[in-house]
């Protein structure tokens, strides 16, 4: 177990430390030219349709009407319903959705078993005749969310299987990694299916293992099926800030910061200070209507090199 | 030789220098009625000579007319040269304008397809794969992978890296960029924000501004021309001068108005850039600005000056260095002329280029305020600011929605207010608004006539809209009945030129193009003869 152990708080690290440098990447690009799509829903009065502040005379006179609460509403229908691929993928909805939706649970069950776990040092057990209502609500909700979510997960990920192996538009765009990656999500859930319903069926197990885990204890013997499922979750972990799957932060970004970014560079606003380090930048490009080596500002500013402008 | 429908990305890669794929219009989106039976014959081949000279390994179809490599040491050296370019565009100091976009679209994407329904040329084609939106960013992805990241070329078959990179690979993917017309309607629908145009647009950055490859209507002809002459059409200031003479001749010959078109009044209210190219294809596009600015008493000027008096900017579809070089000279002769505020005529990616994409490079005495026409339109339509007789405009009309002033800037309803207004008959395609199609022309397609560019132009990327403007008129499709597709955009107007004349839309089903202030000039009341006329040109 100890051998297991070093491994998953290995790939916690490695996981929390790439996720974080991706970030960390995205988050600190230069400012860069708008790029907006409509419909933009903070547009208080306008998102229905997709309008913009362009459709006011003196547009820039005025401060634009944007709401927090529509775009959070537009987010939380992405996020918990899908609604891109309702609407536009239907046929990969159906298997995408309880994919997603299974995952939110299983991390919500993670979540369940740290407090569940940190619970009984605050002096609230954690169990069915709880006295404290606190703990059966912990108890009941990490039941529902750990079989709900591995089953929801389970059936997502057997049809999308399904649709990248069968589907026409899927196939010929799905690489073998794609599909083994699929089939490892699979086998981990499988596996943690297997080991909950024939170990610990109400994850008192698992909330003695995460309990071990935060008090840097040794963990308790748990039996083989558990070591497998801990070092397949460990192995996740370990290669999932590698892949594609990191569209779940990288979202923020397309959204906020490119499809929904619409921030007008006003006189004296702060884009023109930001924007004095980009446009200083050295470019490199060779084509021969660049002059290279010049700042942008140069470039910007100055007349097509004379064998361009013959 | 695979079907459209067959092809692989990695068959980019493939070293015969014959088309990957033939196009069967048999394949094409089914029109309807009056063209059930309609034949679209044969796709145009290029000649036997051309063919030898020029790429056309991709579909058959020149956009670019890349010259092929007389020796395989050109071949490698461009392909070097593509992998230095292609390292740029992930340099902050390079590509600073668009990394942080790319960046997400290139790393986040899971290859869902949910993407590829909303794609006309996609659609349009029966399928073909090789116009699945996702097919060149897959491509550019694959190159990457392999090409520029650590490790690339481990187990490249199992990680989907299985695309070679050779000459031909670039050379197809250069032309693949220019099956899209950068309409983004693909981005709108993707879940997870990833932008299929923006990749495409990176792809024809990477070879404008590293390998100088570019096409000659957008670059030689397009923004070298309009920084050497002033205007991409070629027009010299005083050829400007001669125009807006006539311009004015004409007003008081067909409607006894004597109205003074103002250039160069320094302290006006509104500078007003125009696309060049109306002056010379709808010169009556300005003659109804002129009339209706003049009635409701806007305080207006044209610039004389080189690239004033042309709101073109090109570089918005290929080329971030020629996109800055014209945004600041218009924005410096905006300076100049003491104008209070910029006005965009009725041209879309004129809108997009010089009001949201240079807003961040327009800094200090550049930034200048700028606005586009429709909210004014509206103003003087929708509050009385001129007599208008909706009456005369009493025939059928639909609204084709520019992209880059509709889905890339939310205009969407003043110019519907406005056709509310004045035109009984007005009814909308479908889909409209932000979830419009593109005219097939967008992008620069609407001006690239070599080849056989506009045959395929004609053939897949105009043919969903034209099916919608088909759909938009059915209650009244037959010649007997005038109708009018509003385009208030200059290059959409030009697809809509092309289009309705390949279709022979004109003869079958009387249908005319045109922009938004025609009509409002049409339905002025006190002019005594209507302002449209029922020509095709």
């Amino acid at each position: 177990m100890v051998m297991v152990q070093i491994l998953v708080y290995l790939a916690v690290i490695v996981f929390v430390v790439a996720i974080g440098a991706k970030i960390w990447r995205y988050a600190t690009t230069p400012p860069h030219l708008r790029w907006e799509l409509a419909p933009v829903p903070h547009e208080a009065d306008k998102r229905e349709y997709g309008g913009s502040y362009f459709e006011e005379l003196e547009w820039w006179k005025s401060k634009p009407k944007k709401s927090l609460v529509t775009e959070l509403m537009a987010m939380a229908e992405e996020i918990l319903l899908l609604k891109g691929v309702y609407h536009h993928n239907r046929g990969l909805w159906y298997a995408s959705y309880p994919f997603h939706l299974g995952l939110y649970l299983l991390v919500g069950l993670i979540g369940l078993l740290i407090v569940g776990a940190l619970a009984p040092l605050a002096g609230v057990p954690v169990e069915a005749a709880s006295p404290a209502w606190i703990g059966r609500a912990i108890f009941f909700a990490t039941i529902l969310a750990g079989y709900a979510g591995l089953t929801l997960a389970l059936i997502g990920c057997v049809g999308l299987l399904v649709k990248r192996t069968q589907d026409p538009a899927l196939r010929p765009m799905t690489s073998t990694a794609d599909l083994a990656n699929l089939v490892y999500i699979l086998v981990l859930l499988a596996t943690a299916l297997l080991a909950w319903l024939l170990t610990d069926q109400t994850f008192a197990t698992s909330r003695e293992i995460v309990s071990s885990f935060l008090r840097f204890q040794n963990l308790p013997d748990a039996g083989p099926i558990v070591v497998l499922e801990l070092t397949l979750f460990a192995g996740f972990l370990l290669y999932m800030p590698f892949t594609r799957m990191t569209h779940f932060f990288a979202k923020y970004f397309t959204y906020h910061k490119v499809r929904w970014e619409d921030d007008p560079n006003l006189p004296g606003g702060p884009y023109e200070e930001k924007m004095k380090t980009a446009l200083n930048y050295n470019v490199t490009w060779k084509g021969p209507h660049v002059q290279t080596g010049k700042t942008w500002v140069e470039l910007a500013t100055s007349d097509l090199p004379s064998e361009e402008s013959k | 030789m695979k079907t459209a429908q067959e092809t692989k990305v990695r068959d980019l890669a493939s070293t015969t220098s014959e088309p990957l794929v033939e196009l069967d219009p048999k394949d094409f989106l089914k029109l309807p009625h009056p063209y059930e039976d309609w034949d679209d014959g044969e796709m145009q081949k290029l000649s036997e000579d051309r063919r030898k000279r020029i790429e056309h390994s991709l579909d058959g179809v020149v956009a670019i007319g890349i010259p092929k490599p007389a020796t395989e040491e050109e071949k490698e050296k461009a392909v070097a040269r593509f992998l230095e370019g292609l390292g740029k565009l992930f340099t902050k100091e390079n590509n600073w304008t668009f990394l942080q976009p790319l960046l997400l679209s290139m790393e986040n994407c899971v290859k869902c397809q949910t993407c590829n329904e909303a794609c006309h040329i996609y659609e349009a084609s029966g399928r073909a794969e090789i116009y699945r939106p996702t097919f060149r960013s897959e491509a550019l992805r694959k190159i990457v992978n392999k090409y520029l990241k650590p490790g690339g070329k481990i187990l490249p078959k199992f990680r989907g890296n299985d695309l070679d990179l050779n000459w031909e690979t670039i050379a197809r993917l250069a032309e693949s960029a220019y099956r899209c017309n950068l309409c983004r309607r693909c981005a709108q629908t993707c879940p997870i924000g990833v932008d299929n145009g923006l990749i495409a647009r990176e792809i024809r950055k990477l070879f404008s501004q590293e390998l100088g490859i570019q096409v000659e209507e957008l670059h030689g002809s397009g923004t070298v021309k309009q920084l050497k002459t002033g205007s991409s059409t070629g027009m010299s200031p005083t050829a400007l001068m001669d125009i807006i003479e006539f311009a004015e001749d004409d007003l008081a010959d067909k409607f006894d108005r004597k109205i003074k078109i103002p250039v160069d009044v320094e302290g006006a209210e509104y500078l007003v850039m125009h696309n060049a190219g109306e002056f010379l294809s709808w010169p009556e596009n300005l003659q109804a600005f002129a009339l209706v600015f003049d009635a409701a008493g806007v305080s207006w000027t044209i610039s004389s000056e080189m690239v004033g008096y042309d709101s073109v900017n090109y570089g918005l579809f290929y080329d971030d260095v020629q996109l800055a070089r014209i945004a600041v000279k218009q924005a410096q002769i905006a300076k100049r002329l003491k104008v209070k505020k910029v006005l965009q005529g009725e041209c879309g990616h004129a809108h997009k280029a010089f009001m949201p994409i240079s807003d961040r490079i327009l800094v200090g005495e550049l930034n200048v305020p700028r606005e586009s026409c429709f909210p004014l339109l509206e103003d003087i339509v929708c509050n009385g600011r001129i007599k208008l007789d909706p009456s005369r405009n009493d025939f059928p009309v639909t609204l084709h929605d520019p992209c880059n002033v509709v889905r890339n800037m939310g205009i969407v309803e003043p110019q519907r207010r406005v056709l509310r207004k004045i035109c009984p008959q007005f009814r909308e395609m479908e889909p409209h608004g932000v979830n419009n199609y593109c005219c097939g022309g967008g992008s620069g397609f609407a001006i690239m006539q070599g080849g056989n560019f506009p045959d395929w132009r004609n053939k897949i990327s105009g043919r969903i809209k034209f099916k919608q403007i088909l759909d938009a008129f059915q209650d009244k499709i037959g010649p007997e009945t005038n109708k009018y597709v509003c385009a208030p955009c200059s290059n959409c107007k030009g697809q809509m030129r092309d289009l309705l004349t390949y279709y022979d839309a004109w003869e079958k089903c009387r249908i005319l193009y045109g922009g938004l202030v025609e009509l409002i000039a049409n339905a002025m009341a006190d002019l005594k003869e209507p302002f449209i006329e029922w020509e095709f040109h």
